[in-house]
């Protein structure tokens, strides 16, 4: 077998992931399948922020063959165990958890039916979870030494981006992969519609079999060359930029590391706050429609308090939507070029994890691309809609009415009709395992998904909980009280109070013998610098 | 807290979809201090019930838990014994070979690259064997189990033999003993209501069962779902051209071949294939086949040919059957389960499945008030996992390379292959099958034919196949088992290839299997109390 050429243009965390990912699953026990190169240029800013991830990382990592403790050294990794909503129901102060783990009664899971005919005194994901109020604790996720606490909590990392991709692009030129520092001026066409050759500013002419693009919105080759269409999905998510901020500790350490992600709701939109070793990362995503830059950035630093006066903010413009087919001819976008979701649920690196490992999976031996493409654009479609739904669902629950951007979200036209179906039938009958199987509900309309082209796929897209399955939709849609009235006409006023789960109860009442605060585990385990608390104020700290 | 009122289900048919679905919603909806549903089930005295010896699938156990129905127990009261897998007997070449799809199959983490090591190899190794610790465990003939109960490190996971009559009365006793209202009566009339609902049922002796939800699990006869609504059938035997069994039971007092063997057997013969299930006191077999090929005396000859000449003093019976699903099992207040709702041959076990199944989703979907977005999920979920099981059961037969009679050269035919299946089978001539394979079951070429389910707007989708039953693994078994791929690996790795390896895990679990697992006879002797039967000599060694 002669091995395939790819390029990987692009050096950003989806370059060097693509690039690291598909080097180690392709090429193993000495065979050689794809002989990889990526191609960066000096001149493009990278962009970095503070970057939260969901557990499918851990896949990425284990595959590249990066040990866990290597990772949080070199990326100023921190745990992630959940993500925080807060104020999103109402401006009140008042949150909710969406956390990894989740217990699940068996033989039949009972749980969401229990905390529904329950008074709702506590909050559904604590009566399920033990995760809430260990990150409330800001308690971590393993232990000093060797687990012996039960099933493992499931986490995720938060991570300097722009030290991921310099850790990945160590790692795989360490195991082969060419790397060129240089600018792409020139792509070459071949008379089949493929790409044949990219020439470079120093002189190269890098030919491959397969590029992949991943030079963000940019979108290089699958945009400005192969002229394919961008599917803007701006009318059910109205952000189209943040505003970010680091709050580094020298300068104000609140005395904790939150092993969670905050995502707090603002006026026009809301911030995340993602703790790494060094700094704290705050991004205020909100809509250019509602408010300007400046209010903007105002209110993200009223957020942050004092402190936050002097630290230097930068506005990153994004777009909602997908490239209506990702891989075409023998060019498949990865990253920002093949879409973008905002990062409420931190899908932002997972849609990357996704395509490179459906790529892995639908790597062409042959030299035929085209049904491999069929199914890639086809998943790669229907994650990315099972993602946007998600992310609605988080918005439109709202009962926010401070403001045109909160009363804006709920109106029937910022709804996908699909979800608009989903929500119809979950009124009759709350969610169940077996909606995820084929998410199709009365109403759902017929709209094919917009990445046709080969004959027959002419069906709407699939959410077959590839991600968000019935135990995150209960996570997100309980925290959002859904369902209230129903249940006092189903189970009445005066309803018993509500149970937590006794697993969840008694890993509760050994966490704080068994489990480390988050700081102290980064401090012994990965050698986190100590900082002394901030001074007494008003600021962050309390929040 | 203000209770609202239960839903009053009635079962109408007592074999064991009817007692399965009664005792399952019984379990389910009720309990923890509610009753969501007040159920009855009325059988007919004069209908005689089907019995034969049934294969099942793992998900039993979850009904079994469900129901609160103790293992051991359970295996006591239905002649039960372990299933750990189906062998497939002559289904590429008539020349004896044969393939197991085991339960259980170990994957290598963080990816499981077993399948493309296996299509790299020379093949000298079946493929399951090589992932999989139970096709070796069950040609040993060994429990899934120890003697003390216990389980391996690396457990087995199994699913029953059973005698299905006496797993519906045992459902029975446990059903009515926790408020399952049970009548022996004929139903001779069905009061329908203005609204096209189901109102009541009349029975001979005079009574008159009134219901907001009807279950019609009256078998192929459907009194209700067909003879009074008259929802129609759509039939698949295009697809699957078996119509007929010939059953017969092989008493262990006549004739123990010294060992129960922990499998199904599933042997291809000329014009479809035969049943093997081992219980505790006998054998009991089923020549599956197709009547427009094979004759029933035919078939009759060659199942007792096939069993040997002991087999001349037992009876055979005739059983027949219809290959095909109600277009909507579920319309207004009436839900079609079992035979009433849909049949598949049972290459695969799926007969109690499907009623399982429909008894699991109807607990998901059971009525508040409005029945209609229910019963379209109902269907559409149903409709979807009968297409995955027929498309399945399809590929067993379609990959076969025997040309020794009309009916194996017929089921080769291109027109004999359904639509969604040769366009899978055309992917995955290009690229293997994998995970992400069955999260959206579209592949390019395949056609946009609607599902036939829906006069509800929007239900204009093919079947969408999430491997709800089987996922890729369960699809290597039989498209490896069967040689898939063979001329393409040629070309893709060239001919001289390696030997397949086994992964290390089975080759560990296979040198300690022979002295921690006992045979399976001897497991169902001291555990359960199996009786000890001489040994017939002569030919046993089928």
């Amino acid at each position: 077998m002669t091995p395939k050429k790819i390029v990987v243009v692009g050096g950003g965390s989806s370059g060097w992931m693509a690039a690291a990912y598909l080097n180690a699953a392709l090429n193993r026990r000495g065979q050689r399948v794809a002989e990889i190169s990526l191609v960066e240029s000096p001149d493009v800013p990278r962009i970095g922020v503070g970057e939260a991830t969901v557990p499918s990382i851990n896949h990425i990592l284990s595959v590249i063959g990066i040990d866990e403790r290597d990772f949080l050294k070199r990326v100023d990794g921190t745990f992630k165990q959940a993500i925080k909503y807060k104020n999103w129901l109402q401006n009140d102060g008042s949150s909710y958890y969406h956390p990894f783990n989740r217990f699940r009664s068996s033989p039949i899971d009972r749980t969401g039916l229990q905390w529904l005919m329950s008074d709702r005194s506590v909050p559904f994901a604590h009566t399920v979870s033990a995760q809430p109020a260990l990150c409330e604790a800001n308690l971590a996720p393993q232990m000093p030494g060797q687990w012996d606490f039960g099933p493992p909590l499931n986490y995720a990392y938060h991570m300097n981006a722009l030290q991921f991709a310099d850790l990945l692009c160590e790692v795989s030129t360490a195991s082969g992969v060419r790397h060129y520092v240089d600018h792409v001026t020139d792509i070459e066409m071949a008379d089949n519609g493929r790409i044949a050759a990219l020439s470079t500013r120093d002189g190269l002419r890098l030919q491959a079999d397969l590029f992949i693009d991943c030079t963000g919105f940019a979108a290089l080759l699958i945009e400005k060359t192969l002229g394919v269409e961008w599917v803007d999905c701006s009318q059910w998510l109205l952000c189209d930029r943040a505003v970010t901020m680091h709050v580094p500790y020298e300068d104000h350490y609140p005395g904790y590391v939150r092993p969670y992600t905050t995502a707090t709701a603002l006026e026009a939109g809301w911030v995340w706050e993602i703790p790494l070793q060094s700094k704290r990362s705050l991004g205020y995503v909100h809509s250019s429609k509602f408010i300007s830059d400046e209010q903007a950035e105002a209110e993200l630093r009223r957020f942050e308090g004092a402190h936050a006066a002097d630290l230097e903010t930068r506005i990153v413009p994004f777009k909602v939507g997908h490239r209506a087919k990702s891989w075409v001819g023998n060019c498949i976008a990865i990253g920002l070029s093949g879409g973008f979701i905002e990062p409420l649920e931190s899908t932002g690196l997972y849609l990357s994890d996704l395509a490179t490992v459906m790529l892995a999976e639908h790597f062409p031996y042959g030299n035929n691309f085209e049904p491999l493409a069929f199914r890639f654009n086809r998943i790669m479609a229907n994650r990315f809609y099972e993602i946007l739904d998600f992310i609605n669902l988080h918005y439109c629950l709202s009962r926010r009415d401070d403001n045109d951007f909160w009363r804006e979200v709920r109106k029937p036209e910022r709804i996908t009709d699909r979800l608009q179906a989903k929500l119809e039938f979950w009124r009759t009958k709350p969610p169940s395992p077996t909606d995820f199987e084929d998410q199709f509900f009365p109403g759902t309309p017929d709209t094919p998904l917009p990445s046709g082209g080969l004959a027959g796929d002419h069906r709407g897209p699939i959410d077959a909980a590839g991600i968000f399955g019935v135990e995150s939709h209960e996570a997100i849609m309980y925290g959002m009280d859904f369902l209230r009235d129903e249940c006092t006409d189903w189970y009445g006023v005066d309803r018993p109070p509500t149970q937590i789960a006794r697993v969840v109860a008694d890993r509760l009442q050994l966490a704080p013998q068994k489990l480390p605060p988050h700081e102290l585990w980064l401090q012994r385990a990965i050698g986190m610098p100590v900082y002394g608390n901030a001074p007494a104020n008003p600021g962050r700290g309390t929040r | 807290m203000s209770t609202p009122q239960p839903k009053r289900v009635l079962v109408v048919g007592g074999g064991s979809a009817g007692w399965m679905t009664a005792a399952y919603l019984n379990a389910a909806l009720n309990g923890n201090g509610r009753k969501r549903a007040d159920i009855s089930l009325v059988e007919s005295p004069d209908v005689p019930r089907v019995g034969v010896g049934e294969a099942t699938i793992p998900n039993i156990n979850h009904i079994l838990r469900v129901i609160g129905i103790d293992e051991v127990e359970f295996m006591k009261r239905v002649d039960g014994t372990f299933k750990q897998s189906i062998r497939y007997v002559n289904w590429l070449h008539n020349n004896g070979d044969y393939y197991h799809h085991p339960f259980s199959r170990f994957r290598p983490s963080p990816i499981d690259f077993s399948a493309r090591n296996w299509l790299m190899s020379d093949r000298s190794i079946p493929f399951t064997e090589t992932v999989s610790a139970q096709p070796i465990i069950c040609e040993l003939g060994l429990s899934p189990k120890m003697l003390d109960g216990g389980t391996p490190e690396a457990p087995l996971t199994y699913a029953f033999h059973m005698n299905a009559l006496k797993f519906a009365d045992y459902l029975t006793e446990l059903a009515t003993a926790k408020g399952v209202a049970h009548y022996v009566d004929h139903v001779v009339d069905v009061e329908m209501s203005d609204n096209g609902n189901i109102e009541a049922v009349r029975t001979k002796e005079g009574l008159r069962l009134e219901a907001d939800l009807f279950i019609d699990c009256t078998g192929f006869a459907a009194i209700l779902i067909e003879k009074k609504l008259g929802v129609e059938w759509v039939d698949c035997s295009q697809w699957l051209l078996c119509d007929r069994a010939i059953t017969m039971h092989v008493p262990y007092d006549k004739h123990y071949p010294g060992f129960v063997r922990p499998y199904t057997t599933a042997t291809a013969l000329s014009a479809g294939w035969v049943w093997d299930i081992p219980l505790q006191d006998k054998r009991s077999l089923g020549y599956v086949h197709s009547s427009a090929f094979l004759g029933d005396a035919d078939a009759e000859r060659e199942l007792r040919l096939f069993e040997g000449p002991h087999a001349d003093e037992f009876d055979a019976r005739t059983v027949n059957f219809k290959v095909g699903h109600r277009t909507k099992a579920w319309v207004k207040n009436c839900v079609a389960i079992g035979l009433a709702g849909g049949f598949i041959e049972p290459l695969e076990s799926t007969g109690l499945y499907l009623s399982d199944l429909a008894a699991v989703i109807l607990t998901e979907h059971f009525p508040r008030d409005d029945m209609a977005p229910m019963a379209w999920r109902f269907n559409r979920t149903m409709a979807n996992r009968f297409y995955e099981i027929l498309d399945f059961i399809n590929m067993h037969y379609c990959l076969s390379r025997r040309t020794d009679t009309e009916f194996w050269r017929e089921i080769q035919k291109p027109e004999r292959v359904n639509d969604r299946l040769k366009a899978k089978l055309e992917f995955w001539k290009i690229k293997p099958p994998s995970i992400s394979d069955f999260e959206d079951q579209r592949f390019p070429g395949q056609p946009d034919s609607r599902l036939p389910s829906g006069d509800l707007p929007g239900d204009h989708r093919s079947p969408v196949d999430t491997a709800g039953l089987w996922n890729h693994e369960s699809y290597e078994a039989i498209l490896y088992g069967m040689d898939f791929l063979a001329t393409e690996c040629d070309e893709w790795f060239g001919k001289n290839r390696p030997k397949p390896r086994m992964l290390k895990r089975i080759i560990e679990s296979l040198t300690i299997a022979p002295h921690s697992l006992p045979s399976h006879a001897e497991w169902l002797q001291r555990v359960l109390g199996m009786r000890h039967y001489p040994t017939t000599t002569g030919r046993n060694k089928r």
